[in-house]
Formats: C-alpha cells, structure tokens, sequence
C-alpha cells in the first residue's frame, strides 16, 4: 500500500469530489458512491474534504473526520479550497461526470502540481484519454481491441462535405458529455446536419459513428488494483438493442442471451482495456455484440464509478464503490475481504443465483411537450431494480416498481390505437414501449414480426409472450364458459396449481383480483377488497413467499449477508425473522427517484435507519431503488430490496413481526398506502392514518383550517358544471385547475380565462372522469412560505420557517428557498397558525404546512403529514437532523431539542433543471414541479450564499451578453431597482422589443432585437453564436404567439448552455446579490 | 406445497422435492453437486468429471441460448474447435434446475435443454429451489440423489459398472467413488491430433475438450492416451498433460505407480485437477475432503511469491494437503479463501499442476496463461539442452 502509507505518515487530508445535483444522467447513484467512498476513508482513519453543493445527500453529512464545502464543483472552487485547506490527495472517481471534469481541469491548469495534491485512483492522463473518444479508439486500435469506427468533427462545413459518404443510419453525438447529452441518430443527410448543429453548439466536437442498431448491448464492471489484479464484477445485458442510451434501456443482470464463449471473450476485452490503461478502481466497459456472429465493438469506458456500477453494485450485492474506494487507497484486492461474506476475498467474481431488472423511470408525463422518442440521449430521471428468480417475476415486481401504480403490466395505454399505429410504436422505441410489446402481444402479433420491429432479442419477447398468455388464462377462470359469473366464486374456485403458476410468474394478487374482475365496474377500494379475497385464497392455500437472500456466493458457503428478496421460487427461507429484545421497525423507502421525489427522502430514510441502529433496535428497509444509500449493505440490520406495496409489505411485515411501520419518512409513496395499511391491521408508527387522512384529503383539512379560523385560498371540489359555475361567480381568475389530489400534480395548471379554463376541464376529465375537479383561487403577488417541523402528540417540538424566492405560482420544489426569514414578526404568525394545525390534526412525527402571504394575510395551502423534501437542507442549515428527532418522537423517546437556532448561518435551497435533456420542453417554471434534484449552500453572508447556489445550478456570472425580455409590464417594473447595476456591468444587453424601451426608458443602453415571428432569426443565432451567454427571459402570457416566441429563445438558450432565469423575483434576487456582494476571503464549510 | 410435478428427487438424507421433468423419464442416482456459474451449461454437463454426478444448478435459468449442435464425430472439426460441448455426451446422471427455457434462439443453439437430455438419455428436474439444495450439499458434505419420474420407462444404463439402478428411495444411491470410472470417460484407443512441433501426450482420464482445444491452439501435436495404457511406450513426447476427471483419486492405485514411473523419467508433466492429485499422490502427497468444495467460475487464487490473484474456474470436493508435501515441491497457487492449495510446482524440474481450469469452458480464461507458458518453457528447456 505504498500511496495509503505515505499519506497516513503525515498529511491525513483528502478531498472528494462530489457531483453536485441530480440532473438526467446524474442522479443519486452518486451519493451512493460517494458516502460508501467517505465511510471507507473514515474507517482508514484519514481526514475527509467532500465538495458537493448537494445538501440532501448522506455524503454531506459532517462527522467529526469529514468537512463538508457545499460548492459547486468545478476548477475554481475547487482550487479556493485546497488552498485553504492543502489536502495530501484528491479523488474524483466517485463523482459522476462532473468530477471527472474537474478532476482534469485541475490537473490541466497544474494546480495538483502547484498544491502537491497527489490524485488517487486512475491517473488522469490516462481519464483524459478515455475522455476523448479519438484519443482511446486510437489507443485501443494499438492494442487491436475494436472500437466502433467514427469520425470527429469541428464544424458544419466539414460534415457537409463527407455527409453524403456516411453508412446511414449513423449516430451523432457530442464529445465530453453527461450521459449523451446532445446526441441522436441520423438517417439522412438533412438529419445528420441538423444534429451536427445542435452538438457544435454545446461542444466544439462533434462525433459521427456507424449505427449498430440491432446489435446486443452489454456491459461489463471491472475493478483493477495497482498491482494489476482484476475482476469482472458484473455483467449485463440491455433488453433494449443497442441505440438506446444504455441509462434508458432495461437492463438485466447478469446477461442472458449470451453463452460461455461470448460472455468470456467480452469479459477478457474489458480485462485487457483495464489493464493496458492501467486503471485504478472501478471502470464499466460497454459492448455492442452481432448477434449472428462473435463481432463485437467497444461502444465505450467510463472509468470511475458510474450508474451502472451502482446498479451492479446492488446486484451483485458487492459494495463496489467501498471496495473501489480502499482500492485507490493503494490496497491489492488480494489483502481485501469481501465485506458481505465477512471471512473471503474481495478478489473474486459474484455468482448471482437470481435474476436482477433495472427499469427506467422517465416521468415524461410531468414534462408538457416532451419528445418521447428513446435514442442515444438519456432522458430518465430514475430507475428500480426487482429482484426474483425468473425473468417474468423480476420484470412484473419491477414494472409495478416504476409505475409506482398496481397494475404493472396491465397497464394499457395503447389499447385505443390502431394496429398500425402499434406496429409504429414497437418500431421507434419511448418511454413506453414495453407496454406496446405487451399490447401487441395481446392483440396476437407474431413474436417474428415483433421482433423484426422492436430488434429485442427474442429470450425476452418469450417472457413477454408468456406473461401476456397467462392474463388471459387469468381471466378466462372467470367467464360464462366456465360457469362462473360471480368474482367471489370465481376466486373461491381457484385451484392453488394455476395460483402458484401465477405468482410464479410474478402477478400480484391484486392484477389477479383486477383480471379476474374484467367487465365488472370496480372502485380502488372495492378492488382492494377484492385483492384481498385473492390474498385469503392464497393464505389458505399456503402460497407464500419466501425470503433469499443475496450473498455474492450463490451460498457456495454460508455468509452473513442481510440483503434479502421475495420469491415464488423457493421453498425455503433463508432467514429467520429478527431477534431483538428492544424494538425492531420496518422503514419504508421512497420507491425511484423521480420529479417530487428524490434523494431527500433517501436521505431521511437513512437517517431514520442510523437512528434506530445507534439506539439497538433493530431497522428493516424496504425500498426498490438502486440508486439510494438506504439500499446500501450496512445502512440497516436488514435490507428487503422489493415492492413497496400492500402485498409485500405485508409478506414481510407477518414474517418479521416487527413493533411497527414506518411511512414518514419515504416521501408520497408510502404515506399513499397508509390507509390500506391500517386496514390490513398493521401497526404504524409515527402519524397515525386519522391524522395522514385529516391533512391529505382536501375537504377535511379544509374544515379543520375553518374551525381554526386560519385562511386558505377559495377552492371547490367540482363534480358538475354547476358547481364550477357557482364558483366563478365568487371567485376570480386567475384559477388553479387540477383533477384529484395528486402529488406535484399531473395535469394542473393555472387558467387566466373561462375559454382555457374550460379547454383545461375537458382534458382533466379525460385523465379522470369520475372524481371531482378541484378548483382553487389563485392569489397573484403572494409570497410563499414553508414551515417543516417535527411534532408529537399534537404538540409542535421544533419548526423551522423558510421562505421562496419567486412568488406563488412557481412549485415550492423548483423554488429558491432561504432560510432564516428576515421577518421575524411575519415567521412568529406563521409558527402561530401552524402549531394549531399540528394540535387541530393531531400529528405526531415530521411534517411541512406550506403557506401563503399576501398583503400580511396568512392562507394555508397544504399540509403533508410527512418528512418533506426541505429536511436534510433545514437540518443541516440549523445543525439539528430533523429526521433523527422524528424517530425519537416516532420511537416513544423524550426528543432533546435544541432551541438555541444560531440565526447568522444562512441557506439558500436552489432547484436544478434537466431542460437541456428534454427536447421539446418549455423550460418555464410553473405550478407543476420539473426540477430533477436541488443543491443547498449555507454560510453567514446571503449574497454570496445565494450566488453559490445558483451557480451549482448552472445559472453564471454573464459575461458575454445578456438577451433580455422582461415579459408583462408588472414584471418588468420589478426590475428597476437592479437597472443601475446591469449599467454597471458594463455588459452588452441585446432586448426585445419592449423591455428594450423600458430599458432605454430607464437609461439603459441596450441592441433592440427582432421576435422571431417577425422573421427575423437573429435572436437565435445571438445564442447560437454565443454571443450572449445569459438569458432573461420573463414569460408574458397565455397567447399561441407570445408562447411560440419565448419558447424558442428559451429553448435554445438551454440548449445552448446558456445561463437561464425566466422568473423575475429569481432574476432579481441574482443581480441584486450580485450587486451587494463581498465576496468570501475564505471558503466556508458547513 | 401442491405443484404441478410429475418426478421426485429423494436425497440420502431423507428429503423428498417435487418437479417436473426434463429429458430422459429414466431413474438415475449419483453423487450430488452443483456449479455456481453463470453461464457455460453445456460445457458443465459434458464435462466427463461430473461423471455419475447429479448437478444442480445454483443459477436459476437453465437453456437461455439452448444447446449446440450434438452430433460430433470428428474431434478435429470446426464443431469441435468452436466452444460449447467439452466431450462428446452428457457426462452427469442427472440435472436439478429451477426453470428452463423451451425456445432458444441464439445463433448456435440447435435444440433446447429438454430435447438434448431426451438424446442422451438423461433425466432431469426442473421447478426446484436449487438454491436451497445447494445448502444441504455445502452443509452435508457428501449427499446422493435419486430422479425418479413417477412414469419412468426404465434406468439410466450403468451396465458397464455393474450397477443396476432401482427406486427404492431409501438407499441404492450410485455412488462414484466406489467405482473406476476412466473406462467410462476415457479413450480406447490413442488418438493423435494436430501436427505442431511440440509432441504433448495428454493422459486422458476423463479429458475437457478444450485441453486438447487449447494445446493445438499452442501449436503442439495431441496424443490423447487412454487411462490404462502403458505411459513407458510414449515417452518419447516432449510433456505431458495429465487431464481433469471423475472420482476420488486417491483410489486410482494403478495409475498412481505409473505416475511415479514417469516422475522418476524426468518428464515434463502439467496436471490439471483430477491430474493434479494424481500427480501429489504420486510425489507422496495426500489428498483430503474440503469442507466447502469449489464449485464455480469465481475462484480465486493466489500465485505464491507474486502479487498477482488470478480468477479461475473449478470444480473439486478433494484438495492436495497442505502438510505432507515433498520437499522438493513448493505450493505454487492458493485459494484466497480458504488458503487451500491451488497448485504446486516442483522447484527445479519442469513439473507442475493446478487444482483449478486453466482451459477454463466454461468460465474465465484468465489462467490459460499457464498452457501457453508449459509449451513455452518446454521449448525453452529443449533449445537450452541442444545448446549446453
């Protein structure tokens, strides 16, 4: 260990680099990565500097041996920093894309050298080389290892001239970028250009390379050691053929459509790519393979932990990123003990004796004009893994999974479309075309003829085939020909042969209960009950799961491993249900990341299972996603890595028998399955169901805040056109429209007008057409504010109020958020109303009131009697973990509160947005959340404070030009306290028409340009050519035009990388704190 | 549990699991094993060590990319030179698996696992929880199995070892051990392929085709000898190569004193597995019963002296001890963990073996190395006596 002795000898210091927010393409793989990292230099005794501006993650959690710098990560920052705190190494193989890139700024501008910072893991000139796709297809060609032929381009032109040579269809694609931002394939020279365009506007290199589509994809995780000792840790295949972003495709561990020969030859290329780059820690190498032969290509390396490897870390169940970590430390494989056996090497190759399925979660839905269509571009915000011992039970639990709804697989959104319209379905793959196989399926389309569209290897067309035939032997159990009309019949006359083939097959009892009960009209509760009768038959039939576990070894010896799944395909457990003489608790997880939810709940998951580990109880996690901590091996006493659903938790929940149920702490998904769960009997901790129902269901809570006395905007619940006509008459526009109570809501919009207010209706009574439309005045100019807290038996123990930036209107998870707020006689009114809804509704655990201000009035929009995704930022901001005070009121504890809230230490929560990766996307904020992660800065100075989060967020200094149009004349108005200092700027301003006149109104110097509808295009070649790098753009109003014209400007903007803010309070608040600032002499840590 | 089965499989220590069956509706018993491997089942079921074993395995799905094609006659063909088959029959008594699959549709596959079984008249279990037998046999130690389909048309043929199978669940288990199995895994006859410069007799006791595969590969000319031919007569070959195969070696008395004769000749010999402890207990050494066996494609080893691990397959219940060997031997691989030995190596003659695959099929090819390097120093060791 020659690097780990020289640094324990004097200079202990280490810094990490973290990767900053989720964002599409790097998500919460990360803080899986990088806390596993951190806990393995703990453990070595070393002095740990993490830089991550992601204030939700459990990496940047201080500890008395880690210093956490909530900074953005790139050269600048990072250099302030190790000036300040001269670090003996730096690692940057455990934060994603963008630490990678930091990694090689700093050692490209010589500040390693300048600092002496030695850089652990893969040496960087050898990152540079798997950076730069020509570099490493030139460096593999020397070792005659195949990488795909391409070409690189620098400009148009150069496309132009050879365009016509190229063996289309062809993939174009930018150089240095997060999961294929700016790629997609070209069938035709037309096509070819334009994308060329639009990557040479992101990076000055684009790529063109022969399209394999149809080809297997596969990948391969290697850990190399710098003795030169590798291992072959995972390997998988995409379901999805190759030309599909392999972060969008379903992905199956290990390979299944491979024999020996070719796992073998793929695995000794990826070996030898290893070593002849001599890489230190983690690498994932991906492959294309022709399936008619032993041809393949090396698609690409990514060396440093990656999403994959997360993914095959958890499963495998090989904690690849805590073994990369002491890897890169200088440690040999050899030396190193398998830390999930416990007694055997950690040089060795996981045997896997289940099936592993990762499914994308897109979230499309949320994204109003989002193009669909799956190619080289990563789009999905999430991901679950199922676990089972065939391919059709790991792929049901895995759909529900995503789905986050209990019909899995019978969900038919193709069933109205015509077969032709299918057939183009299959061809071109979205986000929902697993359920175009199954409904071609349904409709009796050869596996031939689906194949020949969808190019999925058969193997899991058969799967797919095999799951479709068994819903219709499903239902036919119920149907005049067998005599048997009734549902209860029918259930009572199942026999427990087909019933075992069933859940064997991976269906729910509720999918059984819901085919068995097609024709009838089922409400959800009826057809929970009718889930239920399924569940009695099987009871009494003795079908029951039973619990694996995964060991790394297929149990060639026995382990002490926790890691545990569901299966039908056992007839024994693997376990025993947990001893503990004190209390043991299942904690629900938050299911996949996805808009609304993501790793804040993780975070509070995890530090509800610290809790109960530091205080001898005894924590069981469930939770389906393979991007979390929670999931990680040593987080909890056990991990059932399964479905969060009635079903399952009611499997584990009568096997363990634990003191009780946790909900709170895993974001929507579980506290939506409070009630079912309290009719199930089980016992729940923390909130009870009465308290859940009273804050959740719209109507109560409404009562409650009358009874209190404390104000709400006017709202109806409207079934008829009636009701919603005697609303108008009291109410004014403009008016909040959504379907039903929903998280983030899906279809919700704010309406200025009776025509799109109708218009809006209609379209919501098409997504739901028995439940009620709920109607909600929308009060313009209103501030918003949160309170998040923690209370037991009603009683408020500690609450903190935090404040948005931009007005109502804007979702409070895309909000800029700070905290504490300035007026305290404001805060103590809002504290005021909020702990009488806490006494009125009883809660009795975490919780978030939102509420609104406007002319110092008070109304209460929501409360969620849950942990909210503002508690890792609160937490950290008042030093207090709100999710560990929680658990000490959920688990009968006497909380220690400390009320002494030291008020100088400011936090600013900023939202990160993915618009860049979403094509056809109007990158606006609005009611309906669309941000993909936050950052969270926190120091004694607001401006600065402020300007770090924005710059995490991507939101820049200009420097070029700014193009400016200030949208109505009230927002523009709002703008002229910061006029003087854009002078002072001294920046060229390019404005349309009428912020241009206001501008120069106001004495501001500014070009006036042209809309685009008036022909002109040269507002988009201002951003295109890079003239101007930041963009204001406020938007105006509801009208096709007006929304066409900003659209486009707004969307090249992104595209283009520019610095973005189309909201005016957000807007200002930068220039103003950009005016005001001193900066920081030294960097502050948190 | 009710299920939909139609064949028990009775163990020795008294459970009974029901499933349906593949293949052959033949009674059969034997030894039972299993392989943790992922992938390379064809390989596994005709390797001729598994002989008069049932093997499970701990992988769940069993078919994915079907069977190659099973007609081989001709050793030196294409068919033979391409991977997928490692002799020319299913070597196991029988297969214990959780699910298979009906229609594979790779390239190569030409039927699928059912089919293939039925050709070769062996029986095997799908709808088990091989995760859960593979317990009891890692925990037992040494247990037997008995296929017996509830409508079987006969017995898996074992006439050449006088052994007549029957269905008494309660004993009559075939047990490998008791009985010299190189007839039945070996050639009749010597056979020579290829015609490199390098002449390496392979002792065949039961060989892996890809020994073979991987020595013609090296450029060397094949004799593949039977079991019981007199070695003295080929000594004329530049090495040996003392193959895998079935059984408890200790028990092989015969082929245990030629060995000695052939160490005593100074010949160039590598064994590999069952060839490995042949040649310990040929030096002197001892063999004995590990209380895990190795059965996968994940093993790793360590080379004695070196920094370097490698990841091997392998498939043994016996090991070489530790404590008895010849002095001039030395350990030259170990298991990374449980520290058992891996290989050893003489220290100053060109005599060395493995206790894992080097010729791998399946599983990884990391060690293959250590063939190439045989032939190598053969050669190094020629022109050093030509020129000295």
């Amino acid at each position: 260990m020659p690097i780990l002795d020289s640094l324990k000898s004097g200079n202990k210091k280490i810094l990490v680099l973290g990767s900053g927010a989720l964002t599409i393409g790097q998500a919460g793989e990360f803080d899986y990565s990088g806390s596993q990292a951190v806990m393995a230099l703990e453990e070595e005794g070393f002095e740990v500097i993490v830089v991550n501006p992601n204030i939700a993650t459990v990496q940047t959690n201080t500890s008395e041996n880690r210093k956490v710098y909530l900074y953005p990560v790139n050269a600048e920052n990072v250099t302030y920093i190790i000036e300040k705190e001269r670090p003996a190494a730096i690692i940057g193989g455990f934060g994603g894309q963008t630490a990678l890139n930091c990694l090689i700024e700093l050692e490209k501008l010589s500040i390693l050298k300048k600092y002496n910072v030695i850089s652990l893991g893969t040496p960087v000139k050898t990152l540079i080389t798997t950076e730069d796709r020509k570099l490493f297809a030139d460096k593999m060609s020397s070792f005659d290892i195949k990488c795909l032929p391409f070409n690189v381009y620098t400009s148009k032109q150069d496309v132009q001239k050879v365009a016509q040579t190229f063996d289309y269809p062809v993939i174009v694609r930018s150089a240095y970028a997060l999961g294929g931002l700016g790629s997609g394939f070209a069938n035709n020279i037309s096509e070819v250009i334009n994308l060329t365009e639009h990557a040479l506007s992101i990076n000055p290199q684009v790529i063109i390379e022969k399209s394999l589509a149809g080809w297997k994809e596969l990948e391969y995780e290697v850990m190399r050691d710098s003795q030169g000792n590798t291992i072959c840790i995972c390997n998988m295949e995409n379901l999805d053929p190759l030309g599909i972003h392999t972060g969008d495709s379903i992905v199956i561990a290990p390979s299944q459509t491979i024999n020996d020969q070719e796992y073998q030859l793929l695995r000794d290329v990826a070996i030898q790519i290893v070593n002849k780059l001599q890489i230190v820690g983690e690498c994932n190498v991906q492959f294309a393979l022709n399936p008619e032969s032993l041809e393949y290509y090396v698609i690409e390396i990514n060396a440093r932990l990656s999403r994959s490897s997360a993914l095959a870390s958890k499963a495998t169940g090989y904690p690849i990123a805590y073994v990369a970590a002491k890897v890169v430390l200088g440690y040999s494989l050899l030396e190193l003990k398998n830390p999930l056996t416990k007694n055997t090497s950690a040089f060795f190759e996981p045997s896997l004796d289940y099936v592993t399925i990762k499914v994308p979660k897109w979230d499309l839905d949320k994204f109003s004009g989002a193009y669909r269509f799956l190619d080289s571009k990563m789009k999905s915000v999430g991901e679950v893994m199922s676990i089972g011992r065939t391919f059709p039970e790991a792929f049901q639990k895995a759909i529900r999974m995503v789905l986050e709804k209990p019909e899995g697989i019978l969900y038919s959104p193709f069933s109205e479309i015509s077969d032709a319209e299918l057939e183009k379905e299959l061809e071109k793959a979205t986000d929902k075309r697993i359920f175009a196989v199954f409904e071609a399926f349904k409709r009796k389309f050869s596996l031939e003829k689906i194949f020949s569209l969808t190019k999925i290897t058969p193997w899991f067309l058969e799967q797919i085939k095999l799951i479709t035939k068994t819903c219709s032997e499903v239902r036919s159990c119920r149907n005049s020909n067998s005599g048997v009309s009734d549902y209860e019949a029918a259930v009572f006359k199942l026999d427990s042969l087909k019933l075992l083939k069933w859940k064997k097959l991976g269906f729910s009892d509720r999918q059984i209960a819901s085919l068995l009960s097609s024709g009838d009209r089922v409400s959800a509760l009826d057809l929970e009950q009718r889930e239920e009768l399924v569940r009695l038959k099987r009871h009494a039939f003795k079908i029951r799961p039973v619990i694996k576990k995964i060991d790394t070894v297929a149990s060639e010896f026995p382990t002490t491993s926790n890691y545990l799944y569901l299966t039908y395909h056992g007839a024994k457990n693997d376990v025993i249900p947990s001893v503990n003489e004190s209390q043991s608790f299942l904690l629900l997880g938050s299911g996949p990341y996805r808009i609304g939810s993501s790793v804040e709940f993780d975070w509070c998951g995890v530090s509800a299972s610290q809790f109960l580990k530091k205080n001898k109880m005894t924590s069981i996690v469930l939770n389906c996603n393979p991007e979390t901590v929670s999931t990680d091996y040593n987080t909890s006493d056990r991990l059932y890595f399964d479905e969060i659903n009635n079903e399952t938790i009611l499997e584990i929940y009568e096997f363990e028998n634990p003191t009780g149920v946790i909900t709170c702490f895993g974001g929507q998904l579980p506290n939506n399955l409070v009630p079912s769960l309290k009719r199930l009997g089980i016992r729940l901790y923390g909130h009870s169901a009465d308290a859940i129902n009273l804050s959740e269901n719209r109507i109560l809570f409404s009562s409650c805040l009358d009874e209190l006395g404390i104000k709400q905007p006017a709202w109806v619940a409207a079934r008829s056109d009636e009701e919603i006509k005697r609303f108008l008459a009291v109410s004014r526009f403009p008016i909040l429209v959504r379907p039903s109570f929903v998280l983030s809501g899906t279809a919700m919009k704010v309406t200025h007008d009776i025509e799109s207010l109708t218009a809006f209706i209609s379209k919501a009574r098409a997504v739901a057409p028995d439940s009620p439309i709920i109607l909600t005045e929308f009060i313009s100019g209103a501030k918003e504010f949160e309170m998040d807290g923690v209370a037991q038996s009603g009683n408020t123990i500690i609450a903190i109020v935090s404040e948005h930036i931009e007005n109502a209107g804007v979702h409070s998870g895309d909000a800029t958020i700070t905290l504490p707020v300035q007026n305290k006689n404001l805060e103590l009114k809002i504290k005021e109303a909020g702990n009488k809804i806490v006494q009125k509704i009883g809660l009795n655990g975490p919780f978030n009131i939102q509420f609104l201000v406007f002319n110092d009035e008070i109304y209460v929009i929501e409360c969620n009697a849950r942990a909210s995704r503002s508690f890792p930022f609160i937490s950290k901001v008042i030093e207090q973990n709100l999710a560990d005070l929680a658990m000490q009121v959920i688990t009968g504890r006497t909380p220690v509160v400390n009320s002494l809230i030291d008020q100088s230490r400011i936090g600013v929560k900023a939202a990160m947005f993915s618009f860049n990766r979403l094509e056809g996307v109007d990158p606006i904020l609005g009611v309906e959340m669309a941000s993909t992660g936050e950052v969270g800065c926190v120091g004694k100075n607001y401006q600065n404070v402020l300007l770090r989060a924005f710059e995490a967020t991507g939101i820049k200094l200009p420097q070029k030009g700014i193009l400016f149009s200030a949208g109505p004349k009230e927002e523009k108005n709002k703008f002229k306290p910061i006029l003087p200092f854009l002078k002072e700027m001294n920046i060229p301003i390019f404005a349309t028409e009428g912020t241009a006149n206001f501008l120069h109104d106001n004495g501001i110097k500014c070009e006036k340009i042209k809309w685009l509808d008036d022909g002109d295009t040269k507002i988009i070649s201002l951003i295109i050519d890079k003239k101007v790098d930041f963009v204001i753009n406020i938007p105006k109003d509801e009208k096709e035009k007006q929304l066409f014209n900003n659209r486009i400007i707004r969307q090249t903007a992104s595209r283009a990388g520019c610095s973005l803010l189309t909201d005016a309070d957000k807007a200002i608040s930068f220039f103003a704190a950009l005016a005001t600032r001193t900066p920081d002499l030294v960097p502050e840590q948190l | 549990m009710n299920q939909d089965t139609n064949v028990d499989v009775h163990l020795s220590t008294g459970q009974i699991f029901a499933g349906k069956l593949i293949g052959a509706p033949l009674v059969s018993s034997g030894e039972l094993v299993f392989t943790t491997g992922m992938v390379g089942y064809s390989e596994a079921l005709t390797d001729p060590s598994y002989y008069g074993q049932i093997l499970t395995f701990t992988y769940p799905l069993i078919g994915n990319y079907g069977l190659p094609n099973n007609v081989l006659t001709d050793i030196a063909s294409a068919e033979f030179l391409e991977r997928g088959m490692e002799s020319d029959k299913v070597a196991v008594s029988g297969v214990l698996i959780t699910e298979h699959f009906e229609n594979p549709a790779h390239r190569l596959s030409h039927v699928n696992l059912d089919s293939w079984l039925k050709k070769y008249n062996i029986p095997g279990v799908v709808g088990l929880d091989t995760r859960m037998i593979t317990q009891l046999v890692r925990d037992q130690g040494q247990i037997f199995a008995k296929i017996i389909p509830r409508e079987s048309v006969g017995f898996i043929d074992r006439s050449n070892l006088n052994f007549q199978e029957n269905k008494s669940v309660t004993d009559h288990f075939f047990n490998p051990s008791d009985y010299n199995l190189y007839p039945e895994v070996s050639n009749k006859s010597v056979v020579e392929y290829g015609d490199g410069p390098v002449l390496i007799n392979v002792v065949n006791y039961g060989v892996k085709w890809n020994i073979v595969r991987e020595l013609l590969r090296a450029n060397c000319r094949v004799r593949l000898l039977p079991w019981d031919c007199n070695y003295e007569s080929y000594c004329d070959a530049d090495g040996w190569v003392l193959s895998n195969g079935p059984g408890n070696p200790a028990t092989a008395v015969d082929v245990i004193k030629q060995l000695k004769n052939l160490i005593h000749s100074n010949a160039n010999i590598f064994g590999i597995c069952l060839g490995h402890q042949l040649l310990a207990l040929a030096l002197g050494a001892q063999t004995e019963r590990l209380p895990y066996g190795h059965r996968g494609h994940n093993q790793p080893v360590h080379m004695a002296g070196t920094q370097q691990g490698y990841i091997t397959s392998q498939n043994h219940g016996f090991v070489v001890n530790k404590n008895n060997l010849p002095s001039d031997m030395e350990v030259w691989f170990e298991n990374l963990n449980d520290g058992s030995i891996e290989g050893i190596r003489h220290k100053t003659k060109l005599m060395r073996s493995v206790q894992f695959h080097p010729e791998a099929c399946g599983g990884p090819n990391d060690t293959s190395f250590l063939i190439q390097d045989f032939i190598r120093d053969i050669k190094a060791k020629e022109t050093h006596r030509a020129y000295s």
